[in-house]
């Protein structure tokens, strides 16, 4: 068997590079890849604790955060295209409309 | 009776004036003829009173009080009333018979001015604020009515408002005059300190008089209460160097000259030293002080009239020395000889006044060297025309310059005299500056008899006034002044010294008429007289033409010893330069510095922090997690707050 | 009966709101007889308040509002009470002919000053602390669009350092009830109850200063005072007749601080007081240098208050009493001033002085007022202000002897610029003679009926003094 803690170290690089990646790009649209990456590493996560604890619990968390993320990033690619019909551009640096 | 017919005499002046201000504001005439009725039916209910106050008087009870409660500000009760006494008696006598008198010559005086009606309002008013000074039974009821004469006064200098000078000059005196009270003010303050301690309640004269010792106030508390007091009593009477408002306020109607700054509102502080003269006696150092003002006044004063050319400024400058006499006469302690010459003055200063509005009146100018025998009637040659034109107003004026000098059997002779002989019980230095002053005074009342009605007066050749032949005034004029003339003359055989005593102390001494002290005085006042016309006959009335040697003194005395200089400078620049601060300090410090500083604080701390919007998401997301790995922390490792 | 007596004016408001803005008639009427109504409850309650127990609330109606925290809506008046809801009733009844002139939405100028005698009045009459607050916090909030939308010259300015700085004194006060409310429970709030000494010595002195300098704001007591001048020389005649009119700081002061926190007070009297004295004649030198009118009788107004708080610090009951008395006479005079100094600014769009002249010939009855007025101002006897600082002077002396001769050098200060004042407007030549003609009611009624009340209450002082002495004797036994 694969340890857990193999699984949880794994699920913390994902997610890590899933943060670097969230503020890190410049693309709209990788950012939500980036957000994606890391619900995705939450998700492993949980199945991994699911399983070694052999708790369904995780398992059904999993699946709301699968319905959670497809509605985000339905409504964040939504956003997404109405901000390039807006301005021809996804780079985040150029969506400060909201500047105090 | 004696007091209810005090309380009508207090009411009917008040009624008099609220009537003519609500329902004859278009009808001066009758405004007039109200208000000098009302004056003489005063002057008569005074009169009445004599009788029954000498027969009081004789029972040994001469004193009589009633009041009602106004006012408790903890253990003070306040009262108003009425108090009757000898001195209120010779003072209401003064009071409304001069004021009859200045009534009656108003109507024919103002008669045509717009503003009479008000003008009768306001002068019975006044007169309601002077009786009621008198009349006052306790200190508290006196200050009342002391502000409310300052009001009167201020309200009738500034009678013809539309001249400036009336104004400022209002105003000046009643600044000046509002010193004064300031300091009686905290006079008032001081005593009722020490009453509050000793569980006096009342300022009730007759309660502090038996009181006052029993307080063990100490001497120099004493002093200041004293002086506090006084100096009230030298704002009003117009003492140096509070006397700046006096000659200014002669920018008023001349009848109100004649009563308010001469008669009655200027003797005033007089009375008041004598009402409370018991707290001046427990003080020997303001009693000093108060002499000094008053002998120092006299003559100063007296040498400031020599250079006036106004003949209302020349008399408002003798009324302050004249002032000066009496407050030396109390400085001295002789209470009784202060109140007689204040009588006696009010007599021929009155009559003075009066025939110089006559002379104003006739010559339409006031300037003395405007009117003269000579400017009427060049060529005709007849000598004493003045008199001739001007008979009534001519023979007057010369009696109540007499009387002013001092020469016997006048009235004023006799008044001045007990001064003098009081003032000899004194310094030395002192009692040969009321001498000097005696001299001072008969030249300064000789230079204006000669320049005025002796035909060697010189003359300026402004327009002669031929074309106006020049008379009397109506009757109404010329009777007070007769009347006056007569009091002026006769005035000393009233009984005042029997009216003033109490019995209980030794009963006052008259000089007799031969004694040496008369003798000089007799002589200074005709030599006086006498060189002022040898001066001025024929020759400029301005003393440095006249006497070229002493043309330095003289410019001195021109500019009144620069005291209004000093006083612009000193306390008017003063005032400016710190309400000009306090403006600098409300405009910059305050509302600039402090106020809007928070303000522009709030606004820099807010620019601050909203640096912290910027709008792009992953800055959010970065503090997002800073603040997620914060309290992680915190949880995880136990630390607490 | 005094519980509706806010309320008859905020149902008035309410009301206006919905007639149209255009029948101005009947917008007049119902203010009128909103404030006659209220008027005649004043009157009702003057006329059957029993003089003998001045010192206990009369007309109480109680109502349980929030029994969770204690709080009861409860309304009634004690001598202290009655005294500034005749006060209000007076100066509301002067100020609503100034309202009238208001020429631009005229209707919402009425909803707003209906609102604040209405809010006046609660202050007055609640005898919970809680409602004495939020009362006081409404007139706040209805002042400022008075200044800021009917205002003159730098309204807007001024309305917002006005808000800002009673708005501080209010969050302070706040502060402080809550501190209260934490030491004493509910029964703190009690007015009724009058608790006096309910908290300890220590807590009494910790939390009087909070309280001095939070009503010190609101009532404009030196250094605090900057924002009064400038507001009401930009508010409109009505708004500013009714906020320095009644000033309620005075009476928050005493019933919060006096008390319920004696000790506090006795413990910062010499604080209060030497602000006070310096606020008198500071106030005094700045008027000197002010050429508007209305700015003249701000600080003279911040100069008076001066004597009253110079009052209540020497903390006894003549002297008290006499500082509620002034607070009385001086609300009266304030209004007759502002009211005099609306009709001259209507009439003639200017405030400088130097620009009037020889109002003594052309309007010779606003003349006559006016100098009334500063005489009653300068403490000329026969005026109500000069018996109450007569009764200050003579009851602080013993306590605060310099400071009181302080307040006398005031009374000189005073006199000097009232009387420029009077020179540069009544007397001299007459300018624009033919813009007063005519003084209609309006403009010589209110002034009549105050000056009037000046000269009552100057000559009959127990009129008022009958109420207020033996409330204030309860405060301090």
């Amino acid at each position: 068997m694969i340890p857990l803690s193999h699984y949880l170290i794994v699920s913390g690089i994902l997610f890590s590079i899933g943060l670097a990646g969230l503020l890190l790009r410049r693309n709209l649209l990788l950012v939500l890849l980036s957000v994606e990456i890391m619900l995705n590493a939450a998700n492993l996560n949980f199945i991994a604790g699911s399983a070694a604890h052999s708790d369904t619990g995780g398992q059904v968390i999993a699946f709301f955060v699968m319905v959670v993320a497809a509605a985000e990033v339905t409504i964040g690619l939504a956003i997404a295209v109405l901000l390039f019909r807006k301005q021809s551009s996804v780079d985040t640096r150029d969506i400060s409309f909201l500047k105090g | 009776m004696i007091l209810t017919t005090a309380w009508t005499l207090l009411a009917l002046p008040l009624a008099s004036a609220a009537f003519i201000s609500v329902f004859l504001r278009k009808s001066p005439k009758t405004a007039g003829a109200l208000a000098t009725l009302v004056m003489g039916l005063c002057f008569a209910l005074t009169c009445s009173l004599i009788a029954p106050y000498e027969a009081l008087k004789n029972e040994g009870t001469p004193v009589l009080e009633s009041s009602v409660r106004w006012l408790t500000a903890g253990l003070f009760t306040l009262n108003f009333g009425v108090y009757f006494n000898g001195l209120t008696l010779v003072m209401l006598l003064v009071v409304t018979g001069v004021a009859t008198l200045v009534f009656l010559f108003s109507t024919a005086y103002m008669a045509g001015d717009p503003g009479t009606s008000r003008y009768f309002a306001c002068l019975s008013f006044f007169t309601f604020s002077m009786m009621g000074i008198v009349l006052s039974p306790n200190l508290i009821q006196i200050f009342i009515f002391w502000e409310l004469v300052g009001l009167s006064s201020y309200l009738l200098i500034g009678f013809w408002f539309e001249k400036k000078e009336a104004c400022t000059a209002a105003k000046k005196a009643f600044m000046t005059t509002r010193v004064g009270d300031a300091g009686m003010m905290l006079g008032l303050l001081a005593l009722s300190g020490f009453m509050a301690a000793g569980g006096i309640g009342s300022f009730d004269f007759t309660v502090l008089e038996t009181a006052l010792p029993s307080l063990g106030i100490p001497e120099l508390a004493m002093t200041l209460i004293a002086l506090g007091l006084f100096l009230g009593a030298a704002g009003k009477s117009a003492q140096a160097p509070l006397h700046v408002w006096l000659p200014d306020a002669m920018e008023g109607p001349t009848p109100v000259s004649a009563l308010i700054h001469a008669a009655t509102m200027v003797a005033a502080g007089i009375f008041l030293l004598a009402r409370i003269f018991f707290i001046f006696e427990a003080s020997p150092d303001a009693m000093t002080f108060i002499a000094w003002t008053g002998g120092l006044t006299a003559f100063l004063a007296a040498l400031l009239a020599l250079v006036q050319t106004d003949i209302k400024k020349i008399l408002a400058y003798s009324t302050v020395s004249q002032l000066g006499y009496m407050v030396l006469a109390l400085g001295v302690s002789d209470a009784q000889a202060g109140i007689l010459h204040l009588t006696m003055h009010a007599f021929f200063k009155a009559l003075l006044f009066l025939g110089a509005g006559s002379l104003i009146h006739a010559f339409h100018s006031q300037d003395i060297r405007e009117m003269g025998a000579r400017v009427l009637h060049e060529g005709r040659g007849s000598r004493l025309y003045l008199f001739k034109a001007l008979p009534v107003t001519s023979l007057t004026f010369l009696i109540g310059t007499v009387s002013l000098i001092g020469l016997p059997p006048f009235s004023g002779f006799f008044s001045k005299e007990e001064v003098l002989a009081a003032a000899a019980h004194g310094p030395a230095f002192l009692f040969g500056l009321a001498l000097a002053t005696v001299l001072v005074t008969a030249f300064y009342n000789g230079r204006l008899f000669t320049i005025v009605f002796l035909p060697g007066g010189k003359t300026s050749s402004h327009a002669s006034h031929a074309e106006h032949p020049l008379h009397e005034g109506s009757p109404a004029m010329t009777v007070p002044l007769i009347l006056l003339a007569v009091l002026s003359v006769f005035g000393s055989a009233l009984p005042i010294h029997a009216w003033l005593s109490s019995g209980k102390e030794p009963s006052h001494v008259a000089p007799h008429g031969l004694d040496p002290l008369a003798l000089i005085s007799v002589g200074a006042a005709l030599l006086g007289f006498a060189s002022a016309a040898l001066v001025y006959w024929k020759r400029s009335g301005r003393l440095r033409d006249a006497l070229p040697w002493l043309a330095q003194p003289a410019r001195v005395l021109e500019h009144k010893y620069f005291l209004d200089d000093i006083y612009d400078r000193w306390v008017c620049g003063a005032l400016e330069k710190k309400a000009r601060a306090a403006d600098l300090l409300e405009r910059y410090v305050i509302t600039e510095w402090t106020i809007n500083g928070l303000g522009r604080l709030a606004r820099w701390i807010g620019g601050g922090l909203r640096s912290f919007q910027t709008g792009v998401v992953q800055f959010y997301a970065l503090t997002f997690l800073i603040g997620a790995l914060t309290i992680l922390f915190f949880m995880t490792s136990g630390w607490r707050f | 009966m005094t519980l509706i007596l806010p309320w008859i004016s905020w149902i008035t408001a309410l009301t206006l709101l919905g007639i149209p803005r255009q029948n101005l008639r009947l917008l007049k009427r119902l203010t009128a007889s909103a404030c006659l109504l209220s008027a005649a409850a004043v009157l009702f309650m003057v006329l059957n308040f029993d003089g003998r127990s001045g010192a206990e609330y009369q007309f109480v109606t109680r109502l349980s509002w929030l029994p969770a925290l204690g709080i009861d809506y409860v309304s009634g008046v004690d001598g202290l009470g009655l005294t500034f809801c005749l006060l209000t009733a007076l100066v509301s009844g002067a100020s609503l002919f100034s309202a009238f002139t208001v020429s631009d939405r005229l209707k919402e100028y009425l909803v707003f000053f209906l609102l604040l005698s209405g809010a006046f009045y609660g202050v007055f009459t609640s005898m919970n602390l809680f409602f004495v607050y939020v009362f006081y916090e409404v007139t706040l909030l209805a002042v400022y669009p008075m200044i800021a939308v009917w205002g003159t010259g730098k309204k807007e300015a001024a309305a917002i350092q006005m808000a800002v700085m009673t708005g501080l004194g209010a969050v302070l006060a706040l502060f402080g009830l809550f501190l209260l409310y934490q030491q004493g429970g509910p029964a703190v709030f009690d007015l009724e109850a009058a608790p006096r000494n309910l908290l300890a010595a220590e807590t009494q002195i910790r939390l009087a200063p909070l309280f001095l300098i939070a009503f010190g704001l609101l009532s404009s007591l030196w250094p605090l005072h900057s924002w009064a001048p400038a507001a009401y020389a930009s508010a409109p005649a009505s708004a500013a007749m009714l906020h320095a009119g009644i000033k309620a700081g005075p009476y928050l002061l005493l019933r919060v601080a006096a008390g319920l926190l004696p000790e506090g007070m006795r413990a910062w009297a010499d604080a209060l007081a030497l602000a006070a004295a310096v606020g008198i004649v500071y106030a005094a030198y700045a008027a000197l240098r002010q050429k508007s009118l209305r700015l003249i009788f701000g600080f003279s107004g911040v100069s008076h208050l001066g004597y009253v708080f110079l009052g209540l610090a020497a903390f006894s009951a003549p002297s008290v009493s006499g500082a509620v008395f002034l607070v009385f006479a001086h609300g009266i005079l304030t209004a007759a001033l502002f009211s005099a100094a609306g009709t001259l600014s209507n009439r003639t769009q200017h405030d400088e002085i130097q620009a009037f002249g020889g109002l003594a010939q052309s309007a010779p009855f606003l003349s006559a007022a006016l100098i009334a007025a500063s005489m009653a101002s300068l403490g000329m006897p026969g005026f109500a202000n000069f018996a109450s600082e007569l009764m200050i002077l003579l009851s602080t002396w013993s306590v605060y002897p310099w400071l009181t001769g302080l307040a006398v050098l005031g009374i000189l200060l005073t006199s000097v610029y009232l009387l420029r004042m009077i020179q540069a407007v009544c007397y001299g030549k007459a300018v624009q003679a033919e813009t007063f003609s005519n003084l209609r009611l309006h403009e010589t009624l209110p002034l009549a009926l105050l000056i009037g009340t000046l000269i009552l209450f100057g000559l009959w002082p127990s009129g008022l003094l009958q109420w207020i002495e033996p409330a204030i004797g309860a405060f301090i036994s």
